[in-house]
């Protein structure tokens, strides 16, 4: 029986520096409690570009809450669906705050390189 | 981390919730992705696999999925799936129970404080070491000896201990340890209720009616009562207080209770050994002072020893050895002939789990064989090898914890039964039961079997190229030419292993049989020896009272219907008791000490009750009594040795000194075994008790048939003449024959056990591999039948086939066990180990045996019949 999947590696966005998919998800959920359909849609719209894959999104949100980065609650929809909506830990802001100050440092540290001559 | 792993045990448990969960998040999406007017996207289920993949154990999954696999599997072959599981229980569980009493007898340490610095004083004889110092020479050690804290315990056997003052049942087959006062502080071990002895309590001139309680003792006899501490116990009818009860883990240091050793008059019932130089039966343990060597401590030892107990004139100074004291068999007074049947057993029975580990491979490999299929499948569908061996390493596992777990009501009533065979005083001093380091022991053993009969089957089967098999064309492919020269390996090792257990096994009978066919002088069956307890009379052995004691025993004896003589002696038969003594003899040189020899006081009766003959001389007569001139009957040994063969009746002789009134020897006796069946002739004297007053210890009765009918008439008889005599036991020499030989009896029995075990698992290997070659090479069979082969000429094939692997496996077996034979060589009596005859009988028997196993088969292989072999392929 072969491995199923690449566990691990954060998958099928391609575009995405590995890693940079969980950052994103945490600072989308840092902004109040959403569940994942509306999470994709957010990073969609504000980057514009990025589309999130399901098969790349959901893995990455039960990562995240296996880890205890990300806390989550069943409610209903309105239209009686369950629905499960994420909430961001103590430790997933932490964690943000972290990643976010790395990302900082190695994008200027990569622009600085393209902007040389 | 834990977090992670916490979680996903918990996902374990939890995984049809979680399933839901995750297709309602999955949904959810789905919906809201329609109402945007967006596509749905692709593949749900890949989705929900890849997620489910964060949370899933995937080992712990596959294991189970392993484990469902495996029961299933073995479920579906019941009578297989049983037959190696009770093979590997009684395999397992024998190890265990060998082991557990290795255990506690050889390998834990004593249950002390410090256990490496306790040390054990020997005196060397020769090769042999003995562990037993008089009492004086013991105090005087103690008191004079400056680079070591020495203790001294001894065991006295059957003391009359009552719980009550009255005349209460007296508690049987007890065993006490008298010791110094600072026998437990020296160990440094504390009682688990009350106290322990002290200097106190041991004062020579007034020492404590006081005793402490092992913790079977007092909970077996006394209800475990926690508040026994202050209650009188009766040792002799003395009163004696409770002061303590010692810790359950407190064995092999004495085992029923303990006594003050200046207690002792009133232990063994009157008489005070105290001062007596001639009684060695203490113990003597220390711990080395600080920065003193075992070396240094031993050159002390010597030169106070040798002041202590001057040897005799004209030899040399007593060699003594201070040696590790830290294991308890050093301590239990018959532990030490153990030792190395132990080790043997421990041997024996390794080799007979590792027959039925190759058993019970070459089992599995022939079931892997007949699974070719589902395994081609599962490769073809994508199983990894190694997924493949983890399958059937897991099914293997499954048997050998089945076997382990069975093997475990094995090892508990094997180790007890083990136990029971041996007599009272040395395996029952240390063994406790299984422990915890058993369990550890029988689950290590349990996961090496499996990995030894699993490993091989397992590789072997997933080694298989697929094609031919899904093809259906499995007959006569390279996997099961591979697969039968496997067989044949685990043939092989399991003859050669047979042929090493049943040669051992062998020897030991015929060992055994040497034994009991040894004449002892005497006839064993119809003579009954009677301890009896003379010491607490409070009679004088000057004043003869002891001498007309006997008379009236022995006259109201031979009333008894079925008696033919009685006697009474100062030493009994094969008891390991006597007395020796200096002899001296008149030669050219004037009167000299020849030597020590064997002195019996006894009725004049003796020589006849036993059946002695007299083969020079005159036997004892009614003349020969108290105030008549002394006079002697000596053995034939007693010839040999002191007077060159000459004829010596009519010759003097002075025992003890030379002072002594001159002794004439009337007769000769003929040799008799005295303690040992193994001994070598002993020179000995038999005086009459009339003349020479002594302290009788056993009554000798000659029946005229059967002895067991009369055993009770006989008891009263006694009890009526005396009945502070208390007969501690009635039994016939032929019965203290089977304990003297009791290990040998032990030895035979396991090993043959063992050996017998061995060859009937080798013979399932034969028979299973040659049914398997039979149903590989059907086709080939069916081919030759129809080409004109004689049925039997295939069936001879066959059973060739199986002898050579048999023949190569006993010729390895011969050469291990020739080499091996050293190991048992001191237990074997009569019988050389290396014996050619014994080989050959062994090698023969092995031959047949496995020639019969394969005929079975063999037999089969001739009946096919060629039409049916040939369609059904």
């Amino acid at each position: 029986m072969p491995k199923s999947t690449d566990r691990g590696s954060i998958g099928k966005t391609g575009d995405l520096i590995p890693g940079t998919l969980e950052m994103l998800i945490l600072k989308a959920v840092s902004r109040g409690r959403s569940h994942g359909y509306a999470i994709a849609e957010w990073i969609h719209d504000v980057s514009e570009t990025l589309r999130v894959e399901e098969g790349a999104l959901y893995p990455a949100l039960h990562r995240l809450e296996l880890k205890g980065l990300l806390d989550s609650e069943w409610t209903l929809s309105e239209t009686n669906r369950r629905v499960k909506v994420y909430r961001l830990t103590a430790s997933g802001r932490k964690q943000l705050t972290t990643e976010r100050a790395q990302w900082d440092r190695l994008s200027a540290g990569v622009m600085r390189i393209l902007e040389s001559n | 981390m834990l977090r992670e792993i916490r979680y996903r045990i918990r996902a374990l448990f939890r995984r049809r919730q979680l399933d839901r969960d995750l297709q309602d998040e999955l949904a959810d999406h789905l919906a809201r992705r329609g109402e945007s007017g967006r596509a749905p996207f692709g593949n749900i289920t890949l989705v929900q696999e890849q997620t489910r993949d964060v949370w899933t154990f995937t080992l712990l999954e596959d294991l189970a999925r392993d484990l469902r696999h495996a029961l299933r599997t073995l479920r579906n072959t019941p009578a297989q799936t049983a037959a190696i599981v009770l093979l590997l229980a009684i395999s397992i569980g024998a190890t265990s129970a060998i082991f557990s009493v290795v255990n506690a007898a050889l390998l834990s340490e004593l249950p002390v404080a410090d256990p490496k610095g306790l040390v054990v004083l020997n005196r060397l004889l020769g090769n042999v070491r003995v562990g037993a110092f008089s009492t004086p020479s013991a105090r005087e050690l103690q008191r004079q000896i400056a680079s070591m804290e020495l203790a001294a315990s001894g065991v006295l056997t059957n003391p009359q201990l009552k719980l009550s003052a009255d005349a209460g049942e007296e508690i049987p087959e007890l065993q006490t340890s008298l010791v110094s006062g600072n026998f437990f502080q020296l160990l440094g071990v504390q009682a688990a209720l009350g106290r322990v002895f002290t200097a106190e309590d041991d004062r020579y001139e007034d020492p404590h009616a006081v005793v402490v309680l092992s913790h079977q003792f007092w909970r077996r006899y006394l209800g475990a009562d926690r508040g026994v501490i202050g209650r009188q116990v009766y040792l002799h009818n003395v009163p004696f207080t409770v002061v303590g009860v010692m810790p359950e883990s407190f064995r092999g240091m004495g085992r029923d209770f303990w006594v003050p050793l200046n207690m002792q008059p009133v232990a063994s019932g009157g008489e005070d050994a105290r001062n007596n130089t001639g009684r060695s039966w203490l113990a003597m343990i220390g711990r080395l002072k600080p920065g003193i060597s075992r070396d240094q401590a031993r050159s002390e030892l010597e030169i106070v020893f040798n002041r202590v107990t001057p040897p005799p004139p004209g030899q040399p100074g007593w060699k003594l050895s201070v040696d590790p004291g830290n294991r308890s068999f050093v301590y239990a007074s018959l532990g030490t002939q153990y030792a190395s049947p132990l080790w043997i057993l421990m041997g024996a029975v390794t080799m007979l789990l590792l027959v039925a580990c190759a058993n019970v491979a070459s089992i599995l490999l022939a079931r892997a064989g007949a699974r070719q299929q589902e395994v081609a499948v599962r490769q073809a569908i994508g199983c990894g090898r190694s997924r493949l061996v983890r399958q059937f390493l897991t099914e293997s596992s499954v048997l050998a914890a089945g076997g382990a777990g069975l093997g475990l009501l094995v090892a508990a009533g094997g180790s007890q039964a083990l136990v029971s065979l041996a007599p009272p005083g040395s395996l029952d001093v240390v063994y406790s039961g299984l422990d915890g380091t058993v369990l550890w022991f029988t689950f290590v053993v349990s996961i090496l079997s499996a990995l030894l009969f699993g490993v091989a089957p397992a590789l072997r089967a997933s080694r298989l190229t697929i094609e031919p098999v899904l093809k259906g064309g499995s007959r006569g492919n390279t996997d099961t030419y591979a697969r039968l020269w496997m067989n044949r390996a685990f043939v092989v090792t399991q003859a050669a292993l047979s042929m090493i257990l049943v040669m051992g096994a062998a020897l030991f009978a015929v060992s055994l049989y040497q034994l009991y066919h040894v004449d002892p002088g005497y006839s064993t069956s119809r003579i009954l020896s009677v301890p009896v307890n003379t010491r607490n009379l409070g009679y004088q052995v000057e004043t003869g009272q002891y001498a007309a004691l006997a008379q009236r025993v022995v006259d109201r004896l031979v009333q008894v219907p079925g008696v033919q003589f009685a006697s009474v002696s100062a030493a009994g038969f094969l008891s390991q008791s006597g007395r020796t003594t200096d002899v001296f003899i008149d030669s050219e040189q004037g009167r000299t000490r020849v030597g020590d020899v064997r002195v019996d006081q006894s009725s004049r009766s003796l020589l006849e009750t036993m059946g002695i003959p007299v083969l020079a001389g005159r036997a004892f007569q009614p003349g020969d009594r108290a105030g008549a001139p002394p006079v002697a009957i000596v053995n034939e040994q007693f010839v040999r040795q002191h007077f060159q063969g000459r004829n010596p009746v009519g010759s003097r002789v002075w025992f003890d000194n030379e002072r002594t009134p001159a002794v004439e020897v009337i007769g000769v006796a003929g040799d008799a075994k005295l303690n040992d069946i193994r001994e070598q002739p002993l020179a000995i004297a038999y005086l009459s008790i009339d003349q020479f007053p002594y302290r009788f210890n056993f009554i000798n009765i000659r029946t005229e048939d059967a002895a067991s009918a009369i055993l009770p008439f006989v008891g009263q008889a006694i009890r009526e003449v005396e009945p502070r005599l208390r007969p501690s036991r009635i039994e016939t020499l032929a019965t203290s024959l089977d304990r003297i030989l009791s290990r040998d009896i032990l030895l035979a029995r396991i090993s043959g056990l063992f050996g017998a075990m061995a060859l009937l698992v080798a013979c399932f290997g034969v028979y299973g591999m040659i049914s398997y070659v039979v149903a590989e090479r059907t086709r080939e069979i069916g081919i030759r039948l129809a080409l004109g082969a004689e049925p039997w000429e295939i069936r001879r094939r066959m059973v060739a086939d199986a002898l050579k692997s048999v023949v190569l496996g006993l010729l390895i077996g011969i050469i291990a066990a020739v080499a091996g034979e050293k190991a048992i060589r001191s237990l074997l009596f009569g019988v050389q180990g290396s014996n050619p005859y014994i080989y050959a009988a062994v090698a023969a028997c092995l031959i047949l045996t496995s020639a019969s196993a394969a005929w079975l088969p063999a037999r089969r292989a001739g009946d096919i019949d060629p039409a049916i072999a040939l369609r059904s392929e």
